[in-house]
């Protein structure tokens, strides 16, 4: 087990390593040079030249880059033109509503989606499946964005109970309710997919057949034998769409007007605020590629196979 | 012979109460996927958006541009059937508009991924080694970053337009077609090596190339269906945040956008581009479903 | 048939039909199955994949998959009561209970996230109804009786903790856990080695003994059944062809399938130097109706009867009983 681990772990290496080097590669994308990108064209001379010299303008790429990543490691990742404030410190602040965000979502979707998969699966074809299958297709076509304004018309026009927009701190936690439910709904299409492939999957084994020649009722062998071997391959590959659904919080707190990490790098995009739109990137990324490991060493930790190596 | 035995392994575990079996005639992929209705409206669908896209300057009633003050923020009627802007420019037009742009960007996406993808993972299949290593570590790296997020980034360098937003879609695109072909390929060679290694240089080029082709066209096809109905939501995400193409031209995305300040008092400005979007989506998603299930081919999502 | 033991045989399958739809139509995979077995006895079921041999034995247990099989006609008495439509609560009261099935691959028909120990005493506090612990020290016996050394400790192993050998003989004791009257073997040693298989089969027989349990052991290997049976089945074509005492079917086989089974054995004395022959032709196809006896494309000894009209099964020595128009009594060497 601990081999797993330790393997696991020293593979995510290169791929941070990838990463950084990636996101370096687009500073150099953005129009006029770094210093320019890093304090916008109202920066004073000093400003600009002690960057220059500490960026190292004038030494090789590598070398550059070398500079670069032991700021990033050191958590500086540089200033919010628009903001004039440290870009790790935003970070920080808003991280914790997309946090709660996605977290909140997440919860929603397995409740809805886990059991309408599973049904699905143990009644195939019959018309809780097909309802299932037609709502997961249906769910995965309607952009989240769309999703949102639908709600907010239903609820906070329609119903006024929940705030159209704002932030947490103005209305409680409350705000976060339709932005849960509008990313939670739509990632319930996939979950539900998921589910079903994964019973249908399990539900085929020889394991299951045994079960039922033991003489245990549908309940026991359903829930108790498939739902069991199923639940550890839906986990993991539910964590591996934090991406997917990291994308999603970002146009769903647009559309509440959230602020969280997603509405500041919309912001920054907007006012070309490049620091904070790379800085925001590299973030978003590196949390990625931590969930994943995460999400493998628990995988690790669920399946007896693996965790007795 | 059919063997008895694995059918029944195989099918025997379902713990089922009562349910249909399809009564299969074996008439090939294309005679299963007329059968499959869904998949059918899907097409239709498919046809009507890409049709709506292509002769959208014939069948908007108005011009996308037009204002017309004296009917601003009117909600549907007969003269307007979607209703109109603060601008008094026609939601029906601006939408058929966007159908257009949308098709655009996603087909041309597609196409790059397609060949760029194809390309790559070719390469990395027939060559291996470090060309293999090098290029897949770097899809897996694509990979790793969130879509839109990754695709903001971009957008907000190299400065929101038509083409870059169908440049960004389509790179992003590349590491799952890549994927895909690695695979098919590697599995060609394991077949094809034992006999090319018999044969001269020059052919074992030919037979690769004579022999990938049909086999890598069944996954491919499916994804392509699949990754279409992706661009266009990319795209359209990217225009709803700003990043893709920008007003006044009209996008799905930034027809939603726009109309976010009017949504209480107009929304039909939200509500009609975001159902053509779904629309869309939903028609390429019914087919790839289809197509899927009729080649019989283990798509599904990286 | 007659029960030579006095009572009525624990198990008679009478004019068994069962319709299995695959891809390319409806398949007739059991076309008027009849046997009968009693208390203690241990029969063997023979016959090539395809002849219906493991449909037949799901459809004991009431398994057969749902929606794309069904039993068309006959049925299946097992002490007094008809499992051919029998309700699903009354199945599962048998299943596991009264018969037991051991199926063919231990290394896939074990669950791989439950300990062992679960596994087990799942099926003993359902049938059984005893306690936790009760549950767990009857376990504990079982896997002693099946030759699993340190039992107590392996109850909270994984089955993946355990070679193939061991696992089936955890499939055996699993089986045998609620003394059922009845233990169905499906291919019970076909995904073993060969020393592990005799060793399986060893405890089978033994176990059989001891415990004075039936059993129906399903094979497409001659060898594995002839020592372990008392008598044997041999079926093609969804139907019993020949039947009777073991050493009497193997040693003078009156059937020319069975012939040819027996002849297409190796023999491992080199004297003989006898050409491996093979039964030419192949199984009929089981989606059309068959007229006449459906060997007869393959017979050596076919006749005009036996195109037209499908042979009954007839006596041809006390409890032997053949189903052919010709019934050569050409001898075998004995293997």
């Amino acid at each position: 087990m601990w081999t797993y681990a330790a393997r696991r772990m020293l593979l995510v290496v290169p791929v941070l390593l990838g990463l950084s080097i990636l996101v370096f590669l687009l500073i150099h994308l953005a129009p006029g040079d770094p210093v320019t990108v890093q304090l916008g064209i109202h920066a004073t001379a000093e400003t600009a030249a002690r960057l220059r010299s500490s960026l190292g303008l004038n030494a090789p790429l590598p070398v550059q880059y070398a500079l670069w990543l032991n700021r990033v490691v050191r958590l500086d990742l540089g200033t919010s033109l628009y903001a004039h404030a440290p870009v790790a410190e935003l970070i920080a602040q808003r991280f914790p509503t997309t946090l709660a965000l996605t977290v909140a979502s997440i919860l929603l979707s397995l409740v809805i989606g886990v059991p309408l998969g599973v049904v699905s699966a143990t009644r195939r074809d019959g018309i809780i499946d097909n309802v299932g299958r037609l709502f997961s297709i249906i769910d995965v076509s309607i952009p989240v964005f769309w999703l949102g304004f639908l709600l907010i018309l239903a609820f906070a026009i329609g119903i006024p109970v929940f705030p159209p927009g704002g932030s947490v701190s103005e209305y409680g936690p409350i705000a976060l309710v339709l932005p849960s439910v509008t990313l939670g709904a739509s990632f319930a299409g996939i979950v539900v997919r998921f589910t079903r492939a994964a019973m249908l999957e399990v539900l085929g084994e020889d394991y299951i057949r045994t079960a039922q020649a033991k003489g245990l009722s549908t309940f026991a062998v359903n829930y108790s034998h498939a739902l069991g071997n199923s639940l550890i391959p839906l986990v993991t590959v539910v964590g591996l769409q934090v991406g997917v659904l990291l994308s999603g919080a970002v146009l769903t707190e647009t559309v509440f007007s959230l602020p969280g990490l997603g509405l500041l790098m919309v912001g920054a995009v907007a006012a070309r605020d490049y620091p904070m739109v790379l800085g925001t990137v590299l973030f978003v990324a590196v949390l990625v590629v931590l969930v994943n490991l995460a999400v493998d060493l628990l995988y690790g930790v669920l399946d007896p196979r693996v965790r007795y190596e | 012979m059919s063997d008895h035995s694995t059918n029944v392994n195989q099918t025997l575990s379902v713990a089922v109460a009562g349910n249909a079996v399809l009564e299969w005639t074996d008439d090939g992929w294309l005679g299963r996927l007329r059968r499959n209705r869904l998949a059918l409206v899907g097409t239709a669908g498919i046809a009507l958006f890409l049709s709506v896209g292509l002769f959208a300057p014939l069948i908007e009633p108005y011009p996308w541009s037009q204002f017309d003050l004296a009917h601003r923020l009117s909600g549907p009627t007969l003269r307007h059937v979607f209703g109109t802007d603060q601008f008094g420019r026609d939601i029906l037009s601006r939408t058929i508009y966007g159908a257009r742009v949308s098709m655009l960007v996603a087909l041309a996406a597609t196409a790059i991924g397609t060949v760029g993808g194809v390309l790559i993972g070719a390469a990395a299949g027939f060559f291996g080694g470090w060309i293999d290593e090098l290029s897949m570590r770097t899809m897996d790296i694509i990979l790793a970053f969130p879509q839109i997020v990754l695709a903001i980034a971009v957008a907000a360098l190299l400065g929101p337009s038509l083409i870059n937003v169908i440049w960004i879609v389509g790179l992003l695109m590349v590491p799952q077609f890549a994927r895909v072909t690695r695979g098919s390929v590697i599995g060609v060679m394991n077949l094809e090596y034992i006999t090319a290694t018999r044969t001269i240089g020059q052919s074992e080029v030919m037979i690769v190339v004579r022999h990938i082709l049909p086999n890598i066209a069944g996954p491919l096809i499916v994804l392509a269906s699949l990754a279409i109905p992706g661009a266009i939501i990319t795209e359209a995400a990217l225009s709803f945040l700003g990043a893709g193409v920008q007003l006044p031209e009209p996008s799905w995305g930034n027809l939603l956008s726009g109309g976010n300040a009017y949504l209480l008092q107009a929304p039909w400005l939200s509500i009609f581009p975001g159902l053509a979007i779904t629309l869309a989506v939903l028609s390429f998603n019914l087919l790839g479903d289809g197509l899927r299930d009729a080649l019989d081919v283990a798509g599904g999502p990286a | 048939m007659v029960s030579l033991q006095g009572g009525e045989p624990l198990l008679t399958v009478r004019d068994l039909a069962v319709d299995m739809r695959q891809r390319h139509g409806v398949v007739h995979a059991v076309r008027g199955l009849s046997y009968s077995l009693d208390k203690g006895e241990a029969m063997g079921i023979a016959g090539e994949s395809g002849s219906g041999k493991t449909i037949s034995s799901l459809a004991l247990l009431g398994l057969l998959p749902a929606g794309i099989s069904r039993v068309v006609r006959g049925s299946i008495l097992f002490a007094g009561r008809d499992i051919v439509g029998m309700q699903d609560t009354e199945l599962r009261a048998l299943r596991g209970g009264r018969i037991s099935m051991v199926f063919q691959n231990p290394l896939s028909s074990l669950n791989p996230v439950m300990t062992i120990g679960r596994q087990l005493t799942e099926a003993i506090r359902l049938h059984l109804e005893l306690s936790a612990d009760e549950a767990c020290g009857r376990a504990i016996e079982m896997l002693e009786l099946v030759g699993i050394p340190d039992p107590e400790r392996r109850l909270s192993d994984y089955p993946h903790h355990f070679s193939g050998g061991m696992r089936q003989r955890v499939m055996i004791a699993m089986a045998l856990s609620c003394r059922p009257d009845l233990i169905v073997a499906d291919e019970p040693t076909t995904a073993l080695d060969v020393t592990i298989q005799a060793q399986v089969l060893d405890l089978l027989n033994r176990l059989r003994h001891e415990l004075g349990m039936a059993v129906i052991l399903i094979s497409h290997d001659l060898g594995v059944v002839a020592d372990t049976t008392d008598r044997i089945a041999i079926m093609y074509a969804g139907r019993i062809v020949e039947t009777g005492p073991t050493r009497q079917v193997l040693g003078a086989p009156r059937h020319p399938y069975t012939i040819g089974l027996l002849r297409s054995i190796p023999s491992l004395d080199g004297l003989r130097r006898r050409e491996l022959a093979a039964i030419e032709g192949a199984p009929p196809d089981l989606s059309v109706d068959i007229t006449g006896c459906p060997f007869r494309d393959r017979c050596a000894w076919a006749i005009q009867e036996c195109a037209e009209i499908d042979p009954p099964l007839e006596p041809v020595a006390p409890r032997h009983t053949v189903a052919c128009w010709v019934k050569p009594a050409e001898t075998v060497e004995a293997t």
